[in-house]
């Protein structure tokens, strides 16, 4: 849920990077932060397992700057994107205002993609709305990788609805920074 | 629970009247700080001694554990859990729920019993009520990004 104070100017939006279990989402929030300058960022909070796989959420807080004479503020979180922990999905999803999907392009992810996706659309329709009034953003990270999906293969499974896309090496920054700024505009745009 | 992509508008009458019932809840209590917690997790304001703390993860934080602890309490067949209470060494935490299902978390040390702290939140808690249900009403018009404005934000 988008927070307008006109007290402090300010507008605070609720970001969910979404996806397969080890799709990059975590690595997504972690080159943002690297990139940032920490007067425009939080600490980046990470609930993770000893093996580094998310348990709850990954969290950061950063300040784009002004628009229309508010200061914007982004809650970026990532989900577990694990199987056994749909609960800890949902409840993320609380109060969203825009989503990345972050697919892994690998072949032998492709169904593991679709299943998250069908799994996302479930979770916001529990909370009584449609995905399609939600800004969404579609990654398609790891290109990098050989045995991949071509990107006509990636669109027609899994962006049906026309979304705008982006390929990414999030491990390497590729993309990472473009799909941000994609989903904070159509965020924001929202709110007019 | 939230419907996704709502918008809370905080009207200058709105926030400067929350901070007052904050501010005084604090004082009352002698609480490190007063923090109160949309629903999907996002800081709407906090008193007391903020400076030192990072009060926007600890929203996040608060607000994800006291949701954890919603859903425990349904897998257990409660309808709630009002209330939550981390007892640490130096610093501890209660947070409880509003009607709106928003969240009140107060941050105080060992100087300051769990017991005022509860006492004096729960006799807080109707003007936080009625406060936040007058929010949730308020229908002043969004601000107007321009494109332009938003390209200039990267």
């Amino acid at each position: 849920m988008a927070i307008i104070n006109y007290a402090s100017r300010e507008v605070s939006c609720k970001l969910v990077y979404y996806g397969t279990g080890l799709g990059g989402k975590t690595t997504n929030l972690e080159f943002i932060f690297k990139q940032l300058p920490p007067h425009v960022r939080g600490d980046m909070v990470s609930l993770a397992t000893p093996t580094e796989r998310t348990l709850y959420f990954d969290f950061l807080s950063i300040n784009l700057g002004h628009v229309a004479g508010f200061k914007t503020r982004f809650a970026l979180y990532t989900v577990p994107g694990q199987q056994e922990y749909l609960a800890s999905r949902k409840l993320i999803l609380s109060g969203v205002d825009g989503v990345v999907f972050v697919a892994d392009s690998q072949r032998s992810k492709m169904a593991e993609n679709v299943l998250s996706l069908h799994d996302l659309t479930a979770n916001v329709a529990d909370y009584g709305f449609n995905i399609n009034e939600l800004p969404l953003v579609m990654q398609f990270n790891k290109r990098d990788l050989s045995d991949i999906s071509t990107l006509n293969e990636l669109e027609t499974t899994l962006n049906p609805r026309k979304c705008p896309s982006f390929q990414a090496v999030a491990k390497d920054g590729v993309g990472v920074i473009d799909t941000l700024r994609c989903v904070s505009k159509l965020v924001l745009a929202r709110l007019a | 629970m939230v419907k996704p992509g709502g918008t809370l508008i905080l009207t200058e009458a709105g926030i400067n009247s929350l901070n007052a019932i904050c501010a005084h809840l604090q004082r009352d209590t002698g609480a490190r700080a007063v923090i109160l917690i949309e629903k999907s997790g996002q800081l709407i304001t906090a008193q007391g001694q903020t400076g030192t703390l990072d009060t926007v993860s600890l929203a996040a934080l608060i607000s994800g554990s006291f949701a954890s602890s919603r859903a425990l309490a349904r897998l257990l067949g409660e309808k709630h859990f009002r209330s939550l209470y981390q007892q640490g060494h130096n610093e501890s935490i209660f947070v409880v729920a509003l009607d709106t299902t928003d969240s009140l978390a107060l941050v105080f040390g060992s100087n300051v019993t769990v017991g005022l702290v509860k006492f004096k939140t729960m006799q807080a808690l109707p003007k936080f009520n009625m406060q936040m249900e007058a929010l949730y009403t308020e229908t002043k018009p969004p601000f107007n990004p321009t494109n332009q404005g938003i390209d200039n934000l990267f």
